[in-house]
């Protein structure tokens, strides 16, 4: 991935991270992204490198060794630089001196050993009583392009340096250059015991592969080693990148630290299950199997006897919950229903909420227990936000469901068969009737069809009676049939209606784990391609 | 002097110092948030601290312990060496060099290092000076050698740095240090101004601890700038060292410029805090040990000198000043200096443990009043539920509001004809009442799991709440990351046994109201359980009708429960009956919680310090430093 690329990706990675994870590692991902684009904008041709190191180490020595002429101050009382000192090689960009900070400034003519577009910044100690010393020096360090640290063989192994600066920069070893200076105060052995011992300290602390020099300012030694690694550095420019790659890569390791990739939402069935029961689907599925029922049988009646079919359920009418009632008249559980059932159903589901905070929290849980205490608190609140909202938008969605039943063409037919077995066995009856009458009335008997041996209208009769008794026992069956299966069905689209409706509320929280997700992608992009 | 028993004569002082160090190790800091770990290690250093001066305060004749201290590659090692006469502790160009801490000092002084009173927290070895390079090192734990060349009552150890990497070194020198004496305290020319070194010096300073320091690897030629400075640094930090002694920087031009110079200068027959050796043996000794020799040919004539020693001749200022505390009136003086400084600078040591003991107590109240909170919102919350209507299940309800609404349960109210009445009385001791009396169990049952569901969930979530704010607090962080979630165990069965009870109050409230309006029907006890069980659901899943005064009994006329049992009993009576039920239900959820509070306050009891901690603290303090 190329530089800007890394730069693009990495201001997404903080665009997504704001208000989730700790300020402080956002900032510090923030500064790096800006500094950076600073860096780029503001002389990518000089290449900057800061001599760092302990009071007394002897950093203007090297300084005024590398540039071969006395440059900065040397001197016997500690601390001796109080400000940091830059010289260049050749001319450097305004805009750069600038971005560096820098009051005092040199010009030495570029040499063979030192080409132009070197920039040296002789920095002031970080460990003398000085507090300001360390300012500049932690400006300085953030800005720099290489950081070059002497130091001497009584103050390798110093803790301020190693804690305070050199681990920080673990992952910049690419362009931390560790220079032993006062070299010429140990014999060879003890040379090479120090230089081992100070490569073995910085491998502890992650930068083994940082380039560890040994010079003596004093007598030269060395310091033709150090200027060929700086010139090489210099023509090759590669440390502004490798820096700016490297805090990138410290920032993105921030940023994933208190990051659990791998923590997912709980069971979210336990909320659709507390919203159905906010929703009352048991009630409204009860009440889409009366309605059948009720439709059912009253389109099945036949038309006579039905007549004196509804005289007991007259009676109770006005006892019936009026919730019930107006649910049975509209078929819908969804909003119109509420707005008319303001206070009624409006009171029931707050008292309802219980449930379903609770599964709610039950379901956030194990996600946030792998998230920073920000993020965390970010989706409790839009979970306490969701346990208000949930279930109105859950009414509304069940709105769609139509709780009546449509019309069933078997009703129709069989409410004609049926009529037509009560009609011809009143036929029958009215027959018989006509010619017991004409028979008490001593008239001639009219001729009368028969069926085999037996007349018509007692046909029609004596089986009309069991056929409408047999109607009556296949509709009352057929109806608890379709009434149970009607209630099945709404059931189960109620219920795929209340799952699509919490998976559509439920998206501020499924954002978040889709964002938790793009950032550890984005972030582990960025820190793959180092 | 040479009591190889250590003597301990009775002392207030003492005992005052004993007794803090026990109260103070009474404070274990669980509520401290993460100023636990800071507070706990000042704790444990403290408690040492204390410990030390009261064997100080206690063993007034114990040898006289000098801690060279200081940052590493000033030359303690070798000065060690030099004093001891023998390359004892090794030194080198790695640093830092000292992992081990060594204690010189008289065979008859022996039995107070090895004994139980001073630098006990140590383990401890003796090694006699001859196995000293064959011991083997032990990180951590303190050689101890007795040698005879020293003068009784004196004791140097060679501490580990305080200033490079190695933070165990650091650590064992700060205990090291808050041990002694009298510090020596070790700077060299390339680091006298380096922050770490000068925390130390204004520590020893605010302590009013007996402090030499010995600035090392002085060129002569820059000396009196070098010496200017540094003095000039030590003021600004407000330290005033008894002495600075300087250490030259051994080098061939000092050695030089030495050659006839110092050891003319120095007192050749003066008492001496280490008996000086024939020099003859020394150059072979050194030789021996396979040091290598930075000024051979040039040094060899002169002084013994190798890598791990230096010339006598570059240690004078220093023996001076070792030579004047071997003194016993002046030992005297350094020991009772630095009791009086720790002592007194002990009060401000043990505030911020008083204060973070203090704090602890408030976090403590603060998150029990946090528990009483939440615990308050809980039964607040399922007061509400009550009067906003529990989530019932609809069909189950559904079916008792047809049964109720019903002309047969009609007919129960009275009325009805008496041949009604009678027909009804008979189907419901019938067999005919069977499928009512399942219905109404099966009211009751749904009744009682979703009250329990809900006081269930309230309890979780009061907890999951508490912890949440405890989490707020920072002192609670660690409670509230712990195991204390979710409700007690045998809390769903209490909830279930209340629930019931609960039902059956009801059905004793109803059954007192129904003899009282006798003039209804005589019969009605039949129906009571009935009546009862709609009195529950009208408690339960009342839809605001009853409680909203505004709304009146009117608009809620629609609901079949309510008309039957204001029909039956009348609307005050109803009324009466609702707010009687729903109350006593509340009341029985807030008495089911107490367990529950009670459990996340003894988790935070059993994390806080005592209440009187930190009176106790104080007083204890003040009788140390008065």
């Amino acid at each position: 991935m190329k530089t800007p690329e890394r730069l693009h990706a990495l201001e997404a990675g903080i665009e997504l991270a704001r208000g989730r994870q700790e300020a402080v590692h956002v900032t510090a991902a923030r500064d790096v992204f800006l500094r950076a684009q600073e860096r780029l904008a503001r002389g990518p041709e000089h290449v900057v490198v800061a001599l760092g190191g302990g009071t007394g180490s002897g950093k203007s020595s090297v300084s005024n060794a590398l540039a071969g002429a006395p440059l900065s101050k040397v001197g016997v009382t500690r601390p001796t630089t109080d400000r940091a000192l830059m010289w260049s090689v050749g001319h450097v960009e305004p805009k750069l001196l600038e971005w560096l900070a820098v009051v005092d400034r040199q010009v030495v003519s570029p040499t063979e050993g030192l080409p132009e577009g070197l920039v040296v910044l002789d920095l002031p100690d970080h460990d003398s009583v000085r507090t300001a010393h360390r300012d500049t020096v932690n400006a300085a360090v953030k800005v720099v392009d290489i950081m070059a640290f002497i130091v001497d063989p009584l103050k390798y192994a110093q803790r301020s340096l190693f804690e305070g600066y050199l681990r920080p920069l673990a992952n910049h070893a690419e362009v931390v250059l560790v220079v032993l200076n006062r070299i010429d105060e140990l014999d060879t052995a003890g040379q090479k015991e120090c230089v081992s011992d100070l490569q073995r300290l910085l491998a502890d602390i992650g930068l083994g592969q940082a380039r560890v020099l040994a010079v003596s300012a004093l007598t030269g030694e060395g310091i033709a080693a150090l200027r060929t690694v700086l010139a090489e550095e210099t023509r090759s420019r590669r440390a502004i990148t490798q820096r700016i790659n490297a805090d990138i890569a410290a920032a993105v390791e921030l940023l994933l630290s208190d990051v659990d990739p791998g923590s997912s939402l709980g069971d979210i069935d336990s909320v659709v299950s507390a919203l159905a029961s906010s929703a009352d689907l048991s009630g409204a599925v009860a009440t889409a199997a009366g309605t059948y029922r009720e439709r059912g049988l009253a389109a099945t009646r036949p038309p006579i006897t039905g007549l004196f079919a509804s005289t007991g359920r007259r009676l109770s009418r006005p006892f019936r919950s009026s919730a019930a009632t107006k649910l049975k008249k509209s078929g819908r559980i969804g909003g119109a229903h509420l707005a008319e059932e303001s206070t009624e159903t409006r009171s029931a589901r707050r008292g309802r909420d219980v449930a379903l905070r609770h599964s709610l929290r039950a379901m956030i849980d194990p996600f946030t227990t792998g998230l920073p205490s920000t993020w965390t608190d970010r989706v409790r609140s839009l979970a306490g936000q969701l346990s208000d909202r949930l279930p109105g938008q859950t009414r509304d969605a069940l709105d769609v469901v139509a709780l009546h039943p449509p019309r069933r063409f078997w009703w129709a037919v069989v409410a004609f068969l049926w009529t037509l077995v009560e009609l011809s066995v009143i036929v029958g009856v009215a027959w018989l009737v006509v010619l017991f009458m004409i028979g008490w009335l001593q008239l001639p008997d009219p001729p009368t069809p028969q069926l085999g041996e037996v007349p018509w209208p007692s046909v029609l009769v004596l089986a009309g009676i069991p056929l409408w008794l047999l109607f009556r026992g296949i509709r009352a069956f057929a109806v608890r049939r379709g009434a149970a299966r009607h209630a099945k069905r709404t059931a189960k689209r109620l219920r795929t209606q209340v799952a699509a409706a919490t998976e559509v509320g439920l998206r501020p929280i499924t954002d978040e784990v889709a964002a938790r997700e793009e950032l550890v992608t984005q972030l582990r992009r960025l820190s793959a391609s180092h | 002097m040479m009591n190889s028993t250590p003597a301990s004569a009775h002392s207030p002082l003492a005992d005052a110092l004993r007794d803090l160090a026990e109260v103070i190790a009474d404070a274990d800091f669980a509520l401290a948030g993460d100023r636990r770990e800071s507070l706990l290690a000042l704790r444990d250093r403290l408690i040492d601290d204390v410990r030390n001066h009261a064997t100080r305060a206690r063993d007034v004749d114990a040898p006289l312990l000098v801690v060279l201290g200081g940052v590493t590659g000033a030359g303690k090692s070798t000065v060690t060496n030099t004093i001891a006469g023998r390359p004892l502790v090794a030194t080198g160009v790695i640093r830092p060099t000292t992992m081990q801490p060594t204690l010189l000092c008289h065979p008859a002084d022996l039995a107070w290092f090895t004994g139980p009173r001073m630098l006990a927290s140590l383990s401890r070895q003796v090694v006699t000076p001859e196995e000293m390079s064959a011991a083997p090192t032990a990180t951590g734990s303190l050689r101890v050698v007795p040698l005879d060349d020293l003068e009784p009552g004196l004791a140097l150890l060679d501490a580990p740095d305080i200033d490079s990497v190695s933070t165990a070194n650091r650590d064992l020198a700060d205990l090291l240090l808050d041990a002694a004496d009298v510090w020596l305290w070790f700077t060299t020319v390339g680091k006298y101004a380096d922050i770490e070194s000068m925390r130390y010096l204004a520590r020893a300073e605010r302590r009013g601890t007996a402090l030499v320091v010995v600035l090392t690897q002085v060129r002569d030629s820059d000396r009196d700038a070098v010496i200017d400075d540094f003095a000039l640094k030590l003021a600004g930090i407000e330290v005033q060292p008894a002495a600075l002694v300087v250490i030259p920087r051994v080098d061939e031009e000092w050695l030089r410029r030495d050659d006839g110079a110092v050891p003319e200068s120095t007192p050749p027959q003066r008492r001496s805090f280490w008996r000086r050796r024939e020099p003859a043996a020394e150059p072979g000794q050194a030789a021996r040990d396979g040091a290598e020799t930075v000024v051979a040919e040039a040094a060899q004539p002169v002084t013994p000198q190798s890598d791990s020693m230096l010339p006598q001749t570059a240690m004078t200022e220093l023996q001076d000043w070792l030579d004047r505390l071997a003194d016993p009136g002046e030992r005297q003086l350094r020991r009772s200096q630095t009791l009086r400084g720790a002592v007194s600078a002990l009060s401000g040591e043990v505030m911020p443990i008083i204060d973070g003991t203090a704090s602890e107590l408030d976090t403590a109240k603060e998150m029990l009043s946090t528990i009483d909170r939440t615990y308050d919102e809980a039964v607040d919350s399922f007061a509400r539920s009550i009067d906003d209507g529990l989530p019932l299940r609809g069909e189950i309800l559904g079916r008792w509001t047809d049964y109720v609404g019903s002309s047969r349960m009609l007919e129960l109210t009275g009325r009805a004809t008496s041949q009604a009445k009678r027909w009804i009385t008979d189907l419901l001791q019938g067999s005919g009442s069977a499928g009512e009396r399942r219905l109404e169990r099966e009211v009751r049952v749904e009744v009682a799991d979703t009250v329990t569901d809900t006081m269930i969930r309230l309890a979780d979530l009061a907890a999951t709440d508490t912890l949440d704010e405890w989490g707020l607090l920072g002192g609670g962080r660690a409670l509230a990351e712990g195991d204390l979630r979710g409700h007690e165990v045998d809390l769903p069965a209490r909830c279930l046994d209340a629930v019931r009870a609960w039902q059956d109050t009801v059905v004793d409230l109803v059954a007192d109201k129904g003899v009282e309006r006798k003039t209804k029907a005589r019969w009605m006890s039949t129906a009571i359980n009935a009546l009862a069980t709609g009195a529950i659901v009208v408690a339960l899943a009342s839809t605001g009708g009853l409680t909203g005064a505004e709304a009146g009994i009117a608009t809620a006329a629609g609901a079949a429960n309510q008309a039957l049992l204001v029909t039956v009993l009348g609307e005050r009576t109803v009324r009466w009956l609702v707010s009687e039920s729903r109350k006593d239900l509340v009341r029985r959820f807030s008495e089911l919680l107490i367990p529950e509070r009670r459990r996340l306050a003894g988790a935070v009891a059993a994390a806080s310090p005592d209440p009187e901690l930190p009176s106790r603290m104080q007083a204890a303090l003040d009788r140390a430093v008065a």
